[in-house]
């Protein structure tokens, strides 16, 4: 296979080339110079890298795909499917395409102390690790996201982020990048939607195209951030997502994921304690089917003493459909009463479909507790029975005994009315009599 | 005075689970309004006969037929036998993570209004059935909206199968040692369920282990299922019998029997 040879073709060469001009007039144009050619250096990871094993990145190289340009993006029945939910009415942000949209976002509900600013091109540049996505992200990045909460600043409603993609052709692609910094003792919460938008059909266009998001959060002493990602891209998109977190001095992360989108998608997420009295907690559903790949990587790294870290993921499989979990807890010398747990169970609803699971503990300090565990399995025929039992349909008692089985991480989504519509999409996901494979999910 | 219509009829029924016989040639009419007991020791078939008239998919019919208000009740599925009135308590209910007993027992309770052909209730209007339903059993407001018994006690999840039965109003009740892990109240509040529940137009079987059960729910008839037949019926007598001198003698009577008919034959 083409995919086993060590290196694969840069796909992004001549979309890089043609915004030359551009970067000769940007003040950043040097840095995303740099960028590419790091990029260029580093390659696209190929499966013979044990991160990349399971998730095969060749068929990206087939495409060529380009930045979209701004012009006739939004109508008005696209906005109407932009997939808002109440509690951000006056706290969101909106980006199509990667163009921010003004007037599509609404930040007045922002009180004083948080800053919530839309920024053109990439940050100064000093990325200390150089993996390829985030090279790739800086070298075409547009629009950005910083959000600054200060010092015991409290954000009652949560902050969306909307990144829609609306694929009038073939081989859109964009980059988002989110900074969120909360100062010691703020509190926020933040949502990252990352969508494609229905056409006037109510379909999603088949149309393949990548998304590749960078999101870096950063704690002071006491800080508080909960971090909602729904992925629900469009049924051809490939979406790669990498997070940071690093969590100073009694500081606490708690992510949740859902993932349903997406013919490939990865998920990077990559957790460290600068400090002690730390917590992060990592929730994450996957659930995919037909030819979907959804894999997510986890590093939570307990470098100082007296710090927890719980990772609960699920993932739900139907239909041919493949999932990867990598789950890493490395607790460093030294790093005395640390507390951690990695869970992941999986659901396989058919017999075609598979999992790989790999929770792993890495142990270098003696005084800790820890544990991991990975479960797979199918429904289990006697609760089938037992609903059965009571009038269900065979079809019904499945989908109830799926449901059960993701509330135990959907549950602890803290905003309702995101919550009713992902569960909405996961009905909908779930039940391919009720929908087709282009039908808008969220 | 006319007899009460027969609802289930079971007519040399064998099973097998795998290759292993199970039942081996049951016999047992049921009319509208009675209660049947159906004791026997363990191994005997009791658990078998429960699940073969809800369908369980483990079990084999290999000859014999039961008939439902006569009609041929092997060929549904379980959900089709529960919509036609079959319910089953189970002698170990099942934890169902994730689903509250309130999406349950609607879920369960609208497929049967849309089999009667009637609108589906709301989740308030179903409550308002839940809040009169759950004074039968006795049972708190926090279990409705808790897991499908995920947690409960023994006692917890019988009472659980009663308030479904009390939802599902259903025509042929077949409890499966609902008293086996219940002290004393709990047996009595399941006890009164049923007997609340017990009506001329509906009709009870009640496998079970132990007289106990038939102190608070007198059956109309007792049979003793043993090696997979029922080998003896009676009254209610009985089951104070099978107490006091356990099942040696029904199998001595029973193989002395088969002794005379061999020498008569």
């Amino acid at each position: 296979m083409k995919a086993e040879t060590a290196t694969l073709p840069n796909p992004f060469a001549e979309a890089f080339a043609a915004l030359a001009s551009g970067r000769a007039a940007s003040r950043y144009g040097h840095v995303q110079e740099a960028a590419f050619a790091a990029f260029t250096r580093l390659g696209l990871p190929t499966v013979k890298e044990e991160a990349w094993r399971y998730t095969n990145l060749a068929p990206l190289t087939k495409r060529s795909f380009q930045l979209a340009t701004a012009d006739g993006l939004v109508t008005a029945s696209l906005q109407s499917a932009i997939p808002f939910f109440d509690e951000s009415a006056t706290t969101r942000m909106v980006f199509v395409n990667g163009f921010f949209q003004r007037e599509l976002s609404d930040l007045r509900g922002l009180p004083a102390g948080i800053e919530v600013s839309c920024l053109e091109g990439p940050a100064s540049w000093s990325e200390t690790e150089q993996s390829p996505f985030r090279v790739l992200n800086t070298a075409f990045l547009r629009d950005r996201v910083t959000i600054r909460v200060v010092r015991n600043k409290v954000l009652e409603m949560p902050i969306g982020l909307f990144f829609v993609t609306a694929p009038k052709s073939d081989d859109i692609m964009t980059h988002p990048r989110v900074t969120i910094e909360l100062d010691e003792a703020a509190i926020a919460t933040v949502v990252e939607i990352h969508t494609v938008l229905c056409d006037e059909e109510g379909r999603f266009g088949t149309h393949p195209y990548l998304t590749n998001a960078i999101t870096d959060v950063r704690l002071g002493q006491g800080a508080n951030l909960t971090h909602i990602k729904v992925q629900t891209e469009g049924i051809a998109a490939y979406h790669i997502a990498d997070l940071r977190v690093d969590i100073g001095r009694g500081a606490a992360f708690t992510g949740h994921a859902h993932a349903l989108g997406g013919q490939l998608s990865r998920q990077d997420i990559h957790a460290r304690f600068l400090d002690e009295g730390g917590e992060c907690r990592l929730y994450g559903l996957q659930v995919i089917r037909g030819q979907q790949l959804a894999d997510t990587h986890i590093t939570v790294d307990h470098a100082v003493p007296n710090s927890t870290s719980e990772v609960l993921y699920k993932g739900i499989f139907d239909e041919q459909a493949h999932g990867v979990f990598d789950g890493r807890v490395l607790v460093r010398h030294g790093a005395q009463h640390t507390n951690a747990t990695t869970t992941n169970k999986n659901l396989l609803l058919s017999e075609k479909a598979r999992v790989d699971t790999k929770p792993q503990l890495e142990i270098f300090a003696d005084d800790v507790k820890c544990g991991h565990g990975a479960t797979v399995g199918q429904l289990d025929e006697d609760e089938i029975f037992y609903l059965r039992s009571r009038g269900l349909p065979l079809a019904d008692a499945r989908r109830l005994l799926t449901f059960g089985f993701a509330r135990e991480v959907s549950e602890r989504l803290p905003i309702p009315s995101l919550k009713v519509r992902l569960d909405g999409a996961l009905a909908r996901h779930l039940e391919p009599s009720h929908s087709a494979p282009g039908d808008c999910l969220l | 005075m006319k007899e009460p219509e027969i609802m289930l009829e079971i007519k040399n029924l064998h099973v097998v689970i795998g290759d292993r016989p199970v039942l081996r040639g049951v016999n047992l009419t049921v009319r509208a309004g009675e209660i049947h007991a159906i004791m026997g020791p363990n191994g005997s078939g009791k658990s078998t006969l429960s699940k073969v008239l809800a369908g369980h998919p483990d079990y084999t019919v290999t000859a014999g037929e039961v008939l439902y208000f006569g009609k041929n009740l092997l060929e549904l599925e379980p959900d089709e036998r529960a919509r036609e009135g079959i319910f089953l308590a189970f002698q170990y209910p099942m934890e169902i993570p994730g689903v509250s007993n309130a999406t349950f027992l609607r879920a369960a309770y609208n497929q049967l209004r849309k089999h009667r052909g009637e609108e589906e209730l709301d989740p308030l209007e179903f409550d308002d059935l839940l809040q009169e339903k759950i004074k039968i059993v006795e049972m708190d407001r926090s279990f409705i909206e808790r897991s499908v018994n995920e947690g409960f006690s023994g006692g917890e999840k019988k009472r659980n199968e009663i308030l479904q039965m009390a939802i599902l109003e259903p025509k042929l009740a077949v409890l499966d040692e609902t008293d086996s892990g219940l002290d004393i109240d709990a047996l009595r509040i399941v006890a009164n369920g049923v007997n609340q529940l017990h009506t001329n137009d509906n009709a009870i079987i009640l496998v079970t282990h132990y007289q106990r059960l038939l102190n608070y729910i007198q059956p109309d008839f007792v049979h003793i299922l043993l090696d997979g037949r029922i080998v003896k019926s009676g009254s209610k007598e009985l089951a104070l019998e099978l107490e006091q001198r356990g099942y040696d003698w029904v199998r001595e009577e029973v193989e002395a029997k088969v002794a005379e008919a061999r020498a008569g034959g």
